[in-house]
C-alpha cells in the first residue's frame, strides 16, 4: 500500500534505461544516459514514479561523458530493486541530481566492501584512482564478484577476494573481516574506505581499530 | 501468520479497516477512543462496541499493546524500560523525571542501520522497522503514563529512516482523535536524512534536533558516516529554507568529545555555520561505549565551551547525564538482553 508520507521529497527526473544487463548470480547493471556531472563516489536516487520512494545507488562506472551504470542486488521482499530488475533498453526511469561526497583522493588506501557496496571503487578506479589502492572485496558465491575481470586487470595483486561461502580458486576462503583478521600488520596513516552494509562497516571499522588503525582514517559510506 | 496490530493506527487507517469489516463507520472513532483516550488493553473491555463487533476484531487482530518486561532505575530517578517488539526483539525507552517536566525518550527501530561511531545501538546493527503502534505502545504502556510532559525521539534507531511510522505515531500522538498533545512538547532527532527531514518539516509541527558533533565536514564523517550522504552544509541549507517560527524549535545536539570537537575552533566555525539560524545548542556529555577511542571532554571543557557559544548569542545548555548507574548509553541495556537471549 502506498503510504500518506512515505518521502518523495526529492526532485526526480526522467531519463531512460540504455542498456540492462545481468552480472553474477544476483547482480544487476543498468546503463542510462548521463544527464548530470558528478564526482566518482557519489549516489544519486532511482526510482521508476512519484510514487515509489526514490531508493540510492551508487554510481558504478560511466564514460564521463556520454553514460553511466549502476549495480543493484534484487531485494527479493524489496519496493523497488524487484521492479528494477524488470527494466529493459528504452524503458522509462527516474533520477535524482548526484550527490554526496564519498571520494577517496590519490594517496595510498585500502578500499574494503562487500556486495553492491564495490560499485564506488569501481567507478573511482575508472577515473583512475586506483594506483596504490588494496581493493578487498567479499561475497558470499564466487560469481558475485562483480567486474572481477576489470578490476583483476587494474589492481593486479591489490585485487583481494574473500569468498564466506565458498572454496574458490584464488580467493581467500571467509569474510573481509576474517581475512584482515588475520594479516599481521595494516599500513599505519593511510585511510581505509569502507562501503556495504551497516553490519560489515561496523564489523570492519571495530577490527580496524582494535588493530591499531585510528577511527580517524576510516571513511565508510552505508548502503542503509 | 501474525495477526496485525491495531493500536497505534492513524484514523483514516481505521475508518479503511472498519469498512473492510462491515462494521459502523463510527467503529473507527470508538476504537481511536478506547485506544488513546483511554485505559482499556483488551477488545472486550470496549463496552460502547456490539459483542459481534468485539468477537469480530478479537478474531482478526490483536491490540499491540504490551507491558515493559524490565526495568532499570537509577539513583536520579531515570527509568530505563526493556519492551518486546511483536517480533520478539528488544526496545528501550527512558523515563527522565525532572523538577518541572517528565520526558519520555522512545526508539523507532530496533537497532540502527546509521553507524554513527559513538552509539552502542549501531553496534547491534539492524534489526527492523517499529511500527507506529509498537512506538507509541512504549507510551502508552509506560507506568508512570500519566506523568509524561515532554517525549523526544532520541532512543534506539533513527527515526527518519522510518519516516511513514513515526510520521503516523506522531500524528496519533498530536491530533484530537489520538492523545491530542501538543506537538511542542514533542522533538524528533535526525542525523541529517535530508528528504525525511523535509517530509516531516511540512507534514508536522513537532520540533526538531539535528545531531552535529563536529562543524567540520572532513571530521563528520568520522563520527558519522551519513555524512558521505547527506552533508552538514545541505542539512543546514534545507533548515534555512524552512520558517522556524518561534512556534517551533530547532536544536543542534553536539556530543563533546575531549580534543576532538571542543577546541576554540570549533567554536568558531560553529558559530560561523550557524550563523542566522534562530536555535538552542544542546551539549551533551559522551558516555563511553565498550571497545570505543573516544573520550568525553572534561566537565570544564564542556563549560567553557557552552560560555563561549553562548557569548556569540547561541542559546547553549549542558544536558544533564542522567541514569549513569544504569546502563546509560542509548543501546546498552537492549544489547544485553539480546547477548542473553544469544547465550540462552
Ligand atoms: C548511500 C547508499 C548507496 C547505495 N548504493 C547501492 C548500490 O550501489 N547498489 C545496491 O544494490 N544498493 C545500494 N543501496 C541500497 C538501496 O538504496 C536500496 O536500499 C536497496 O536496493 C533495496 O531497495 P528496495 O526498495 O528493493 O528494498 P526495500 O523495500 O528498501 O527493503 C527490502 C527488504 O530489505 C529490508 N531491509 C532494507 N534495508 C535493510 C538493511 N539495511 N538491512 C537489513 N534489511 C533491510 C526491508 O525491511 C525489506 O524487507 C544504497 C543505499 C545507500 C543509502
Ligand atoms: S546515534 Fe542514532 S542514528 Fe547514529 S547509530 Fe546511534 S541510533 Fe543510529
Amino acid at each position: 500500500m502506498h503510504s500518506a508520507y512515505n518521502c518523495t521529497a526529492v526532485d526526480i527526473y526522467p531519463t531512460h534505461v540504455i542498456s540492462h544487463t545481468l552480472t553474477g548470480l544476483h547482480g544487476h547493471v543498468i546503463k542510462l544516459p548521463m544527464i548530470f556531472p558528478f564526482k566518482p563516489g557519489q549516489v544519486a536516487g532511482l526510482t521508476l514514479n512519484d510514487t515509489i520512494p526514490v531508493r540510492i545507488y551508487s554510481i558504478a562506472g560511466s564514460d564521463f561523458k556520454n553514460w553511466i551504470e549502476f549495480l543493484f542486488d534484487v531485494k527479493s521482499q524489496g519496493v523497488l530493486t524487484p521492479k528494477l530488475a524488470e527494466l529493459k533498453a528504452g524503458d522509462k526511469i527516474f533520477m535524482t541530481k548526484p550527490f554526496g561526497t564519498f571520494a577517496a583522493d590519490e594517496k595510498p588506501a585500502y578500499w574494503i566492501a562487500t556486495g553492491t557496496g564495490v560499485a564506488p571503487f569501481k567507478i573511482m578506479a575508472d577515473a583512475g584512482l586506483h594506483v596504490n589502492k588494496h581493493l578487498i572485496h567479499g561475497v558470499g558465491k564466487s560469481k558475485n564478484f562483480y567486474f572481477r575481470k576489470y578490476f583483476e586487470e587494474t589492481f593486479g595483486e591489490n585485487y583481494i577476494k574473500c569468498c564466506s561461502r565458498e572454496i574458490s580458486k584464488d580467493c581467500f576462503k571467509g569474510r573481509v573481516t576474517d581475512y584482515i583478521g588475520q594479516l599481521p600488520t595494516l599500513p599505519a596513516g593511510i585511510n581505509y574506505y569502507l562501503c556495504g552494509s551497516a553490519e560489515m562497516v561496523i564489523d570492519t571499522r571495530d577490527l580496524l581499530i582494535s588493530k591499531g588503525v585510528s577511527f580517524e582514517n576510516i571513511i565508510a559510506e552505508i548502503y542503509f | 501468520m501474525q495477526k496485525q496490530a491495531l493500536f497505534g493506527k492513524t484514523s483514516d487507517e481505521l475508518k479503511i479497516i472498519v469498512k473492510q469489516l462491515n462494521l459502523p463507520a463510527f467503529t473507527a472513532k470508538q476504537l481511536a477512543d478506547w485506544f488513546y483516550k483511554k485505559d482499556v488493553n483488551r477488545f472486550d473491555e470496549m463496552t460502547n462496541l456490539s459483542k459481534e463487533a468485539r468477537q469480530l476484531l478479537e478474531n482478526q487482530f490483536i491490540t499491540g499493546l504490551s507491558e515493559p518486561i524490565k526495568v532499570q532505575i537509577s539513583d536520579d530517578g531515570t527509568k530505563k524500560y526493556l519492551y518486546r517488539s511483536l517480533q520478539g526483539k528488544y526496545i528501550e525507552a527512558a523515563y527522565i523525571p525532572e523538577a518541572d517536566r517528565h520526558t519520555l525518550c522512545v526508539s523507532t527501530q530496533v537497532g540502527c542501520k546509521m553507524g554513527c561511531l559513538f552509539c552502542m545501538t549501531a553496534k547491534q546493527g539492524f534489526q527492523g522497522q517499529l511500527t507506529a503502534g509498537e512506538i507509541l505502545n512504549q507510551i502508552r504502556s509506560l507506568p508512570e503514563r500519566d506523568l509524561i510532559t515532554n517525549i523526544v525521539y532520541m532512543g534506539m534507531g533513527e527515526p527518519l529512516d522510518n519516516l511513514d511510522e513515526t510520521m503516523k505515531s506522531l500524528e496519533v500522538l498530536t491530533s484530537d482523535y489520538g492523545f491530542a498533545m501538543s506537538p511542542k512538547r514533542i522533538t524528533v532527532s535526525t542525523i541529517g536524512i535530508i528528504p525525511g527531514m523535509k517530509t516531516f518539516i511540512e507534514k508536522s509541527r513537532c520540533n526538531l534536533a539535528v545531531s552535529l558533533h563536529s562543524p567540520f565536514e572532513e571530521d563528520r564523517k568520522k563520527l558519522m558516516p551519513i555524512q558521505n550522504v547527506y552533508p552538514l552544509n545541505e542539512v543546514l541549507d534545507t533548515i534555512r529554507s524552512y520558517d522556524f517560527s518561534r512556534q517551533r524549535r530547532i536544536s543542534f545536539e553536539y556530543i563533546m568529545f575531549k580534543g576532538l570537537n571542543d577546541t576554540p575552533r570549533h567554536v568558531k566555525e560553529l558559530v560561523r555555520i550557524l550563523n542566522g539560524i534562530r536555535c538552542r545548542i544542546n551539549l551533551l556529555r559522551f558516555h563511553p561505549i565498550p571497545g570505543t577511542p573516544l573520550q568525553s571532554s572534561e566537565n570544564i571543557t564542556i563549560e567553557w565551551f557552552r560560555d563561549e557559544l553562548k557569548s556569540k548569542g547561541f542559546m547553549t545548555t549542558i544536558r544533564q547525564s542522567r541514569g549513569q548507574d544504569i546502563e546509560a548509553a542509548c543501546g546498552m541495556l537492549s544489547t544485553k538482553e539480546l547477548l542473553n537471549k544469544k547465550t540462552d
